[in-house]
């Protein structure tokens, strides 16, 4: 792990006296989370309740997607204490969300493996937060650690309740051969310019390489491990 | 599109008041005649009339039931069918970014507040399922959601005016919900309330 000197930015205030540098990286990451946790509701969570076998199911995804949209606003609040504007952290603007996205969701299965899989891509993203300098940002991101967790556990509980067919099993390993190989990429490319100015400034904590590394072992435990399946070789 | 005030901000009314039910604060107690009515209303516009009503006693039976797999989906689907219709007719008279925003507000209002109110619920009923008070908090936060859309729909120029606009089977189920009850589900051609 990094670790950094930078000082810690502890209020507003104090955000406004730092680098412009400083201010563009934390209202980058501010905006992606902003994006991609309104969008991840839009395209997955609110379809997959009507894919919700039981009204257990049902209005349990119905919560995870109001979850996700709350993370959508806590991070717009702090994009607009930050700088940004409000049409700036919407879809649909200059910005696009992220390839996990472009996956269509046709079937409860799939959801399941989503929330399992990209559910703990997001867990490592906002780990990687959870000692930023800037405070906002890092108490917005143990706010938000509970809610991710449990998306995934949900995940890997709906998972595990489908995979006792043999229907299931094999609609689980589908949309796991279908999906993982879209979440590696999630992290970025190695060497990249922002991570590095990211860990410059103490607000994350590893490279991309080093999150993709972990994240895949992460991944393979519990689909290997956890769930009896495969895990594919992504690319 | 038409501006209608009076419609939206009886939506934003409908936000304010979420803060004074009492958001699970009955479950398990005796079904009240006053509910039963609540009930009927809602079985009535989702083409379950004559459904028997069966009040149900603690957090276990309701978990059970909800995840039971022989329910009647055509419930889910009738009220989906008055939810598109309600969306295309507060669509009209509104427009969509004032709709969402305004039913965006009491869903964000609702959803916080309903999971603290079940999980003290759940405690006091001998429960500490987080899974089974975030589907409660799912359940009443789209119930919320569901009647704020009904009030929306109204139309504040329509003549006469309605006289029966809370016999909506969405306000009737809000109503059951912010009496602190739980409409779980209908099974075995019964309506289950907890």
């Amino acid at each position: 792990m990094t670790t950094t000197a930078y000082p810690q930015v502890r209020t507003l205030e104090e955000f406004q006296t730092q680098p412009d540098d400083y201010k563009l990286a934390i209202r980058k990451i501010v905006r992606s989370h902003a994006i991609n946790e309104l969008y991840g509701a839009r395209v997955f969570d609110e379809p997959a309740i009507a894919f919700a076998p039981t009204p257990y199911a049902k209005w349990l995804t119905c919560r995870v997607a109001m979850e996700e949209y709350g993370h959508h606003v806590r991070f717009k609040e702090l994009g607009e204490q930050v700088g940004l504007h409000e049409a700036d952290m919407l879809p649909g603007g200059d910005k696009r969300p992220l390839s996990i996205f472009e996956f269509e969701l046709k079937s409860w299965a799939e959801f399941c493996v989503i929330k399992l899989l990209a559910d703990l891509a997001e867990i490592l993203q906002v780990e990687d937060l959870l000692h930023c300098s800037f405070h906002p940002l890092r108490n917005l991101a143990r706010m938000t650690m509970p809610e991710e967790r449990f998306h995934a556990q949900f995940g890997e509980d709906f998972s595990k309740d489908l995979i006792e067919t043999e229907a299931g099993r094999t609609a689980v390993q589908d949309a796991i051969d279908r999906y993982y190989p879209l979440l590696p990429p999630f992290f970025g490319r190695a060497k990249s310019a922002n991570n590095a100015a990211f860990r410059q400034f103490g607000i994350k904590q590893r490279t991309n390489e080093a999150m993709r590394e972990d994240y895949v072992g992460r991944a393979r435990t519990l689909v290997e491990d956890q769930l009896g399946l495969t895990l594919p070789i992504a690319a | 599109m038409t501006a209608a005030p009076d419609s939206l901000a009886a939506v934003h009314r409908h936000g304010t008041q979420l803060a004074r039910a009492s958001w699970f604060a009955a479950v398990g107690e005796p079904l009240t005649a006053g509910e039963r009515d609540d009930a009927a209303i809602y079985l009535a516009g989702v083409a379950f009339t004559a459904t028997p009503v069966v009040g149900v006693a603690g957090w276990p039976q309701a978990s059970e039931l909800l995840r039971r797999p022989g329910w009647d989906e055509r419930v889910w689907d009738n009220e989906e069918e008055h939810r598109r219709r309600l969306l295309r007719q507060a669509t009209a008279i509104h427009g969509e970014a004032a709709l969402m925003t305004a039913l965006t507000a009491v869903s964000v209002a609702a959803s916080d507040l309903v999971h603290g109110a079940a999980a003290i619920a759940a405690t006091r009923g001998g429960t500490a399922d987080e899974t089974l008070t975030r589907v409660a908090a799912g359940a009443a936060t789209q119930a919320c959601y569901l009647a704020a859309l009904a009030t929306a729909a109204r139309d504040p120029a329509a003549e006469p005016p309605r006289a029966n606009d809370d016999d909506h089977p969405f306000h009737a189920k809000y109503r059951l919900f912010a009496g602190g009850r739980w409409p779980l589900t209908i099974a075995d051609d019964h309506f289950y309330i907890f």
